[in-house]
């Protein structure tokens, strides 16, 4: 016979070889030992976790000679029959490829024929969640009044998918997911029937990463013992392509300490030999796992508890990136700075303030500027001025512009405040206070010349200045210039749509941004290009 | 034998496994190679199921399940109709891109995959192992595939073009690859390092242009679902990079032949701004794998870098 699979050969062949199954194996033992029996079983559970084999060995300890026995033979005719699986009386049927309602037809028709030299007629439907609902339906009365010498036993990884009126007709047997330590006391007695050499460390690791199912941890040493003919944890780490354990203990406390740039070489390292970054999170999310149940401070504890959090999401991110790498590159710059042993992670806040930092530095420089052109207002601050000299009023307002913008803000007036906040104060003269506006914001100069504005503002003036003052605003040059600048601004800004060799707009659009520009001010960005066609 | 098994690059481990099957003649009956494109996973399956034929003699058969569509349950029901005789000879079957078999397919296979006939062998392939089930994985024998180590590649570049190891052509192609051999030839040899040239002068220019010139870039995007993709991985390094010469110079680049415009581009952004454009970059691709249009993530994303570009 040629070479078998380590899993196909230690297939337990007693219910003494199963592990970890207690409560399984002690109740199917003590119903075979008693005799008391029912006629359709369900073993549910993930993969490799001995349903298949618990199946098989129901059937032999129903039809061994010295049966029905919780000790099957394994040496008459019909344990060495269902062992090769050429029994007559011992049916293996894949769910997944007879799941019509033919097959359980057919199944049905079976079912009368009493065994031959054996005491039941054992059906066993491997994957049955794959059958259909009407091959489910046709199965409900024989399976709910089975002639006696029927015993029916279900397989299945996804136990929620059967119908509900199945269920009801099965004992359910759930198996678990190995231990750990199970599985190194299965893979021990492999070990040693096959004379294979392995540490005791390798055993280890190959029981943590078959992730409870024993196929798995069986075809892991089957890897192992192909590699290499001693087996250490290492050539165990170098045959599943994950990082050693140190390494992740590294990586750990790399990023607790906010080591970053330490933790990005060691995931370049990682990358570069290949190995399984979503193992490698894994690994550390453990580890960290591992050390707070064992205890660790209460601020190392909240750290470590983020960076799992952070780590877990980026697990799932990994599985679809093109490239793990960038997605763990980024969580850990998460980390380190989220932990503020690097400097806090203020998000766009950082970039605000840079942001508002340049634009200070700009401010002051204009203000520099504008400081020059002004009259010196030496006497900033002043006591208000003595009533009816124009000329102190004048000094005043400059001085404590500023000043009376808030006072119009805390009369609530806004508008009024932004609009003003565009213009310079000039002078006061002929009983009105004249504020300059540059002249792109015409439209804050009219709006501040409309009556409900302008009037509310007067009175907080007056009432800042303790006379009664007018409003009187002007463009920043010359107001006799007014008609001129205007028509220059229509020209500028057709020439520079002309500049911008822009797709011809109709006239009408092209005044409106024209006529938009000189009032808002501002300068085009952007323009309706003719796409209307496009997008329709 | 072994020398098409001797001409793998990189996957040490793979190969010993394999090699000393062969010899000691322990060879598994189902193997799943899995691991990105280009790492040679096909090229392995076919040395060993040649050898495999040389061996069974001349009734031995070799069936191959490609292309791109899905893998029906009625391609395994006839496969299983094969497999159920015993045949003195082998009988091999070699399944590219597993991940393509339909859940009902996969189902249908499990039985015949757990316990095979004498002389029946699988190899699976599979870009993708996550979207196989645990049932078939774990009956397999699972080799992932590695990418490759840098080093290696550069080696390879370096036999097949007719270049030094320390060309930094060779260096960028490398990072490029990502560890995968199919990628670096690609990129050696295709119109791929081009595409990317302009693809990056792009990028360069978006945080010192205006506003205007932003997004008509965003609007002359080919608007190919096809490309974007890789596009969009581009600027996803790109951004990484900048976020690397920021923290520190001492870390390798995915784009070390533009070190000198990352380090005048990284100037511009903060740390924390660039870590965000990275999450939404990923962001986009996920809006786009959900058919979004292309313009808009496209100009979303180039405004984003345009506005927090401080200059």
């Amino acid at each position: 016979m040629g070479y078998v699979s380590l899993y196909r050969k230690w297939r337990p062949q007693s219910f003494d070889d199963i592990v970890g199954q207690d409560h399984i194996v002690t109740t199917l033992v003590n119903s075979l030992a008693s005799g008391r029996l029912t006629h359709a079983y369900l073993f549910a559970g993930p993969r490799g976790t001995g349903k298949t084999t618990a199946a098989r060995l129901l059937a032999k300890g129903l039809n061994c000679r010295s049966g029905p026995t919780a000790k099957p033979c394994g040496s008459c005719l019909e344990c060495t029959a269902i062992t090769k699986g050429s029994s007559l009386n011992v049916v293996e049927i894949d769910g997944a490829s007879n799941r019509g309602i033919d097959d359980v037809r057919e199944l049905r028709s079976q079912v009368q024929f009493t065994p031959i030299n054996a005491a039941y007629k054992v059906y066993i439907i491997d994957e049955v969640h794959m059958l259909t609902a009407e091959a489910f339906n046709a199965l409900l009365k024989t399976l709910e009044e089975p002639p006696a010498h029927v015993v029916f036993i279900f397989a299945t990884t996804d136990p929620h998918r059967l119908p509900l009126t199945i269920l009801s007709r099965v004992q359910r047997f759930d198996f678990r997911r190995f231990s750990t330590a199970d599985i190194m006391s299965r893979l021990e007695t492999v070990v040693a029937g096959e004379q294979l050499q392995v540490e005791e460390g390798a055993l280890q690791l190959m029981a943590a990463h078959a992730e409870g199912g024993m196929r798995d941890a069986l075809g892991i040493l089957e890897k192992c013992a192909a590699y290499t003919d001693h087996i250490t944890e290492l050539s165990v780490t170098e045959v599943l392509g994950v990082a050693s354990r140190e390494l992740i203990a590294s990586f750990c406390s790399y990023l607790l300490r906010g080591q970053k740039v330490e933790s990005l070489q060691l995931i370049d390292q990682l990358y570069n030999e290949g190995k399984d970054l979503q193992q490698f999170v894994r690994g550390v999310v453990t580890n960290f796992r591992r050390e707070i149940i064992a205890g660790s401070g209460r601020e190392e504890e909240k750290l470590k508890l983020e960076a799992i959090r952070v780590l877990s999401e980026t697990l799932r991110e990994m599985k679809f990136a093109v490239d793990p790498r960038i997605p763990l590159e980024v969580a850990v710059l998460k980390i380190v700075l989220d932990s503020g042993r690097e400097k806090p992670f203020l998000g766009d806040l950082e970039q605000k303030v840079l942001s508002l930092e340049k634009k200070l530095a700009k401010i002051s420089e204009t203000q520099q500027l504008a400081s020059k052109t002004r009259p010196e207002t030496s006497s900033a601050g002043l006591s208000r001025p003595a009533k009816g000299d124009q000329k102190e009023y004048s000094t005043y307002i400059l001085s404590n512009w500023e000043a009376f913008l808030q006072n119009l803000k805390s009369e609530r007036l806004m508008q009024c405040e932004a609009f003003l906040r565009e213009g310079t104060p000039l002078i006061v003269e002929d009983d009105a206070l004249v504020v300059a506006f540059p002249r792109d914001r015409g439209f804050h100069k009219a709006s501040m010349e409309q009556d409900n504005h302008r009037e509310p503002a007067e009175r907080v003036l007056s009432k800042f200045l303790g006379t009664s003052l007018h409003l009187k605003c002007v463009f920043a040059d010359n107001d006799t210039n007014i008609q001129r600048e205007e028509a220059a601004a229509e020209e500028s800004a057709a020439l520079e749509l002309e500049e911008n060799k822009t797709e011809k707009l109709d006239p009408q659009e092209e005044e409106f941004i024209a006529a938009s520009k000189r009032i808002f001010g501002g300068e085009v960005l952007i323009r309706p290009r003719e796409n209307k066609s496009e997008e329709v | 034998m072994g020398l098409t098994l001797d001409r793998i690059v990189g996957q040490d481990v793979t190969v010993t496994i394999l090699k000393r099957s062969l010899a000691q003649n322990t060879l598994a009956h189902a193997y799943l190679f899995s691991g990105p494109p280009g790492l040679g996973k096909r090229t392995t399956a076919e040395a060993v199921a040649e050898e495999l034929l040389r061996r069974g003699g001349k009734n031995s058969e070799l069936h191959i399940l490609e292309g791109t569509g899905s893998i029906g349950v009625d391609q395994i029901r006839a496969l299983r109709r094969r497999a159920a005789y015993a045949t003195s000879s082998n009988l091999i079957w070699i399944i590219k891109d597993a991940e393509r078999m339909t859940v009902p397919a996969c189902n249908a296979f499990l039985k015949t995959l757990e316990e095979p006939q004498k002389g029946t062998y699988f190899f699976l392939t599979t870009t993708n192992v996550h979207n196989l089930l645990p049932t078939i994985i774990s009956r397999c024998q699972h080799l992932p595939f590695r990418t490759i180590a840098a080093e290696q590649i550069e080696l390879w570049l370096a036999e097949r073009g007719s270049a030094e190891p320390g060309d930094p052509r060779i260096k960028a192609v490398t990072r490029l690859a990502r560890g995968s051999l199919g990628r670096a030839r690609d990129y050696w040899e295709g119109p791929l390092l081009q595409q990317r040239a302009e693809i990056l002068e792009k990028i360069i220019s978006v945080p010192t242009a205006g506003y205007p010139e932003v997004l008509g870039m965003s609007y002359s995007w080919p608007e190919n679902r096809e490309e974007i993709f890789s596009d969009l991985q581009l600027i996803l390094e790109w951004h990484r990079d900048l976020l690397t010469v920021k923290s520190d110079r001492g870390l390798p680049l995915y784009h070390p032949d533009y070190e000198q415009e990352l380090i005048r581009i990284s100037n511009y952004y903060s740390s924390s701004y660039l870590l965000w454009l990275i999450q939404q970059v990923a962001e986009m691709r996920r809006a786009l794998q959900g058919n979004a249009r292309i313009r808009f993530c496209l100009g979303y994303l180039l405004l984003l870098m345009k506005k927090g570009a401080l200059t």
